[in-house]
């Protein structure tokens, strides 16, 4: 499954301020005749289990369709809870398909409040925290592959696990399914199958699925009987309300312990990007006045590699006490197109997620946060990876409040690695040269300095045994003329297969990127596969700029410009190894069409 | 609109034959030899006979291609949405077309290209879902299986699959039918008997109901019509619905699987179901994979469609040997859907996207693609040349 739903806000703008009218502060209830008698084949009430919603803006905004009972439970959000990202998705649906009318200040409060009190707890949200980051990633639900499946057939799997419901609310959320899309319960969606157990699907009615399972030799039951299994609608929402239930201890403990983090003051800010390298520098937090959880950062960082100084201002909101939500602003180069995911650990000292932006939120920085009071702290290195048997290597050291004398004794890279000299020194990076015996061990070293330990922060090898392409699986989207298009960019890794070297072993090692040729390769995946003449290019940077979008008169069946290629990084080695055979390593790319629909939350930054 | 885009190899190279013999200062010999091989090359073009192809697309219309010439020669405008399912009358005067949402039913008068009707049962806040349709040979009701979902104030509410028998010029429900065996099904595959007077329900087991009170009458279970044929699984309909056009009144062809009982090797066959008699003929034509059947016109020959990923394959079933005859890979393309035409020559390659592939039934060699302006969205119905045009409800 590959986590996804990225952002297409040029097309569509269905952003929660487009659709919000301002003029109406109450929520219009439906016509008339679309208040109908309450269904008869579920359970109406809300559990006895439902959190009561206490938040006057809520009962107001959300009162006249949702009743609250004599505990203060409003039927349907009593019972569930949900991350920031899926209830600002629930308010842009109640807006657009049920014709709510709330201004956007009420949305906003609507979504903060019941990210504060129908939330998920740190451990439950630290897991799919990928989700809101916007990661294009592999991932499947283990706890049922049947149920991944079944989900992730149109949406991220990320977007199921952000939620936690009663048995019923899960059975509601599959009605809503169902109501709103037609085939979903055929062929197209998967919720119900007509065969007999274990029969992998039988027949679908007079449709595709039926006749290709029968065909591919299930022994489906071809009259449609579905009463004698259980359909894997009903298995999805057992495996749902047994392993994402409403109630949960880790949530009765978070929602008792949760409080206003105390974010006020400097940070050292360490991240990585892909294709640019290294970034450190430093961030400073302050509270954000008039905002419930808010916070206004500043920061300034280098990208080690090229030396380039960015500055970066936000505005954040914190969820449920731990979940920053933030975006780029106040910049006259940038008017907000950053966006910031991160997970504010529960001891207050570090906070880690990304930063991303463009067109499908496709550029991004992996950023950690650590506080910074009177002590040195260590951030890192512009190096990754330090070679046997060499010296005088130069290695940056970033930080902050680093002293202004330093011995070579105060740095310690760990055994085999000696810091011969100090060549500068600065509140926030010392530059040192560094010895690597020849009998080093190969392997990481944490970096210690002045009581300050990153661990790890460089690693020892002897030689570059392979190279790898990250990641290992790219998108790309086609785009330009109406759509947006996403590019890709690529990395070359060095590996070194470590002490026993043996590749895809426990002790290989991660060099760091490392300098490659790039270029595209046919993936042949259809006879007369042509895909590398339409897809797109390859820069020598790594990065993989698609086609334009729509039909290509030029393709048998005017067909876009998509499909899939290797990416294959080439790696001459240098120095004593020039004559080496080059190292080869391959990615492949999928290139696919622009989204045409945008699901994405992104009111939560604001 | 619509290209056909043919090879044309043959008239190339009568025109270089042509030119050659002109060049060799014998004019009107090569005028001659030019004419023939045109003539020639018209003679050994491979069509489809001289039916009439109805194809539903995006957005709102059904094709209707001339088989003889490729090309369309006219449209059907639905009324009631994208079309999503055609449903072709046992007399082929009528489509009854399902459009996209599930809601609208449309009846298309074929001769006259008009629409006699549309009808939905939805209303407020309560989608009805017509799953499937099946009318009475006389059109004058139809059963469906229909499900409802019920928009609530803050929910929505699923009903039960319902199957019932709606009153075509009424334009209400009869009668809700009891499920057979008293148990819900998610599809059902039915089919009037041509006199109207029983009901079908296809499955691995045939349920039959007399249609006064739709009481079920009889059952039979495929699998027990011989010892020893172990778990017969039936596959009734491709892609778009079941099509009966090529068999004849109370027969059904379709492709079975069945599995043996001591190495569990499940293999498909072709089935003949004589629905009168309660007879079933069938043998095996190999491992079951990805294939379907469909009946050629001669009921003599059917021909297979073996659709993996990256591998396709035409088969050719000699009806009367009851036996494979030959099978051959082609280029094929992802997610494709097969019918024969009204003469059997040519096999229609279609399904996802706007072309219809042609291919020489005999020798399974590609011939012309017919491109449509838009994709396709619903089976496709080859309809022999008939006499009579408009139907009567």
């Amino acid at each position: 499954m590959i986590a996804r739903g990225r952002v297409l806000a040029v097309v569509f703008s269905l952003s929660v301020p487009a659709l919000i009218v301002a003029r109406a502060q109450a929520p219009v209830p439906p016509p008339a005749s679309a208040q109908p008698q309450r269904p008869q084949t579920q359970n109406q009430g809300v559990s006895d289990d439902g959190i009561p919603v206490t938040d006057p803006i809520v009962v107001r905004a959300c009162g006249s369709c949702h009743t609250r009972d004599d505990k203060q439970r409003m039927t349907r959000i009593s019972d569930r809870r949900a991350t920031p990202e899926n209830w600002e998705l629930t308010i842009r649906r109640m807006i657009s398909l049920n014709h709510v009318q709330l201004t956007p200040e009420v949305a906003r409060a609507v979504i903060k409040s019941l990210s504060d009190s129908h939330g998920l707890a740190p451990e439950e949200a630290r897991g799919i925290q990928f989700e809101a980051e916007r990661r294009l990633i592999d991932f499947t639900y283990e706890g049922d592959k049947d149920t991944n499946t079944l989900c992730s057939r149109c949406h991220s799997i990320g977007r199921v696990l952000s939620e936690r419901r009663t048995k019923d609310e899960w059975t509601r959320l599959l009605a809503m399914h169902r109501y709103y899309y037609p085939g979903i319960d055929g062929a197209s969606g998967g919720f119900r199958r007509g065969g007999p157990p274990g029969t992998g699907g039988g027949a679908a009615g007079r449709g595709r699925a039926g006749d290709q399972a029968a065909a591919r030799g299930g022994t489906g039951d071809q009259s449609g009987r579905g009463g004698e299994q259980e359909q894997p609608m009903d298995k999805a929402r057992d495996v749902l309300s047994r392993a994402f239930p409403l109630t949960s201890k880790e949530w009765t403990a978070w929602s008792a312990a949760m409080r206003t983090p105390k974010l006020a003051g400097r940070w050292a800010l360490a991240g990585y990007q892909i294709g640019r390298g290294p970034v450190f520098g430093q961030l400073t937090i302050a509270d954000r006045q008039g905002v419930a959880d808010g916070f206004t950062t500043e920061s300034k960082m280098t990208y080690s590699r090229t030396g380039e100084t960015v500055s970066h201002k936000s505005r954040a909101i914190v969820y449920t006490g731990f979940q920053w939500r933030g975006r780029s602003a106040d910049a006259p180069d940038d008017p907000g197109t950053w966006r910031e995911v991160e997970f504010i650990e529960r001891n207050g000292q570090q906070i880690t997620g990304r930063w991303f932006t463009g067109a499908y939120d496709e550029t991004g920085i992996d950023i950690t946060l650590r506080r910074v009071a009177t002590d040195p702290v260590v951030s890192g290195t512009d190096v990754s990876a330090l070679k046997t048997s060499t010296s005088n290597q130069r290695v940056r050291i970033y930080g902050a409040n680093f002293p202004a004398s330093v011995q070579p004794a105060d740095v310690d890279f760990g055994q085999g690695v000696r810091v011969s000299r100090i060549v500068s020194t600065a509140p926030d990076m010392v530059t040192v040269d560094v010895d690597v015996a020849a009998t080093a061990r190969p392997g990481p070293r944490d970096l210690s300095f002045g009581g300050s330990t990153i661990s790890p922060s460089v690693v020892v090898y002897t030689k570059i045994d392979n190279i790898k392409v990250v990641p290992v699986a790219g998108l790309a989207r086609v785009g330009g003329v109406t759509f947006p298009n996403r590019p890709e960019q690529f990395e070359a890794r060095g590996v070194s297969y470590g002490a026993d070297g043996k590749p895809n072993t426990a002790d290989d090692l991660d060099l760091g990127p490392v300098t490659v040729r790039w270029n595209l390769e046919e993936y042949t995946a259809t006879f007369r596969d042509d895909d590398i003449q339409f897809v797109g290019e390859i820069a020598q940077s790594g990065l993989f700029t698609p086609n334009v979008e729509g039909p290509n008169p030029k393709r048998s069946g005017n067909r876009n410009n998509i499909g899939d290629v290797w990416v294959v990084a080439t790696y001459n080695s240098t120095g004593a190894d020039a004559s080496a055979k080059p190292l080869k390593a391959r990615a492949h790319l999928l290139v696919t069409v622009p989204l045409y629909m945008d699901w994405d939350s992104r009111e939560v930054g604001k | 609109m619509m290209r056909s885009t043919a090879p044309a190899r043959s008239l190339a190279l009568a025109l270089a034959i042509g030119c050659g013999a002109l060049v060799a200062g014998a004019g009107l010999a090569a005028t001659n030899l030019l004419a023939q091989s045109k003539s020639a090359a018209a003679e050994n073009r491979i069509t489809g006979g001289n039916g009439t192809l109805y194809i539903g697309g995006y957005p709102n219309l059904v094709w209707i291609i001339d088989e003889a010439t490729e090309k369309v020669i006219g449209t059907i405008h639905t009324k009631g949405g994208i079309p999503r399912r055609l449903n072709l009358t046992r007399d082929k005067k009528l489509f009854y077309i399902i459009d996209a949402t599930q809601e609208v039913v449309e009846v298309v008068d074929i001769g006259t290209r008009t629409t006699l009707d549309t009808f939905k049962l939805s209303e407020g806040n309560k989608r009805v879902r017509i799953n499937s349709i099946e009318p009475d040979p006389t059109n004058r009701y139809a059963i469906l299986l229909t499900r409802t979902a019920t928009k609530l104030t803050d929910r929505v509410d699923i009903g039960p699959a319902t199957l019932q028998q709606y009153d075509l010029k009424e334009h209400k429900v009869l009668r809700t039918i009891d499920w057979p065996d008293g148990q819900e099904r998610d599809n059902a595959n039915l089919m009037f008997s041509p006199d109207g007077k029983l009901l079908y329900f296809l499955g691995n087991e045939i349920l039959i109901f007399e249609t006064g009170n739709f009481k079920q009458v009889d059952k039979w279970e495929l699998s027990n019509i011989e010892e020893g044929l172990g778990q017969v699984s039936a596959t009734f309909g491709g892609f778009g619905g079941l099509d009966t056009v090529n068999d004849e009144p109370g027969f059904l062809t379709t492709a079975l699987t069945v599995e043996d009982p001591v190495q569990h090797r499940r293999m498909i066959g072709m089935g003949r179901i004589d629905l009168n008699k309660k007879d079933l003929d069938f043998y095996t034509l190999g491992p079951a994979g990805g294939v379907t059947i469909v009946l050629a016109p001669d009921r003599q020959h059917a021909y297979g469609l073996e659709s993996a990923i990256g591998r396709y394959e035409f088969w050719t079933i000699d009806v009367a040997q009851r036996k494979l005859t030959s099978r051959a890979e082609f280029a094929g393309r992802p997610r494709m859907a097969m019918k024969t035409s009204s003469n059997g020559k040519v096999l229609y390659i279609y399904q996802a996207g706007h072309t219809i592939d042609l291919y020489d039934a005999a020798t399974y060699k590609y011939l012309r693609t017919i491109e449509l302006d838009g994709d396709v969205t619903t089976g496709f119905f080859v309809v022999p040349r008939q006499t009579g045009t408009s139907a009567t409800r």
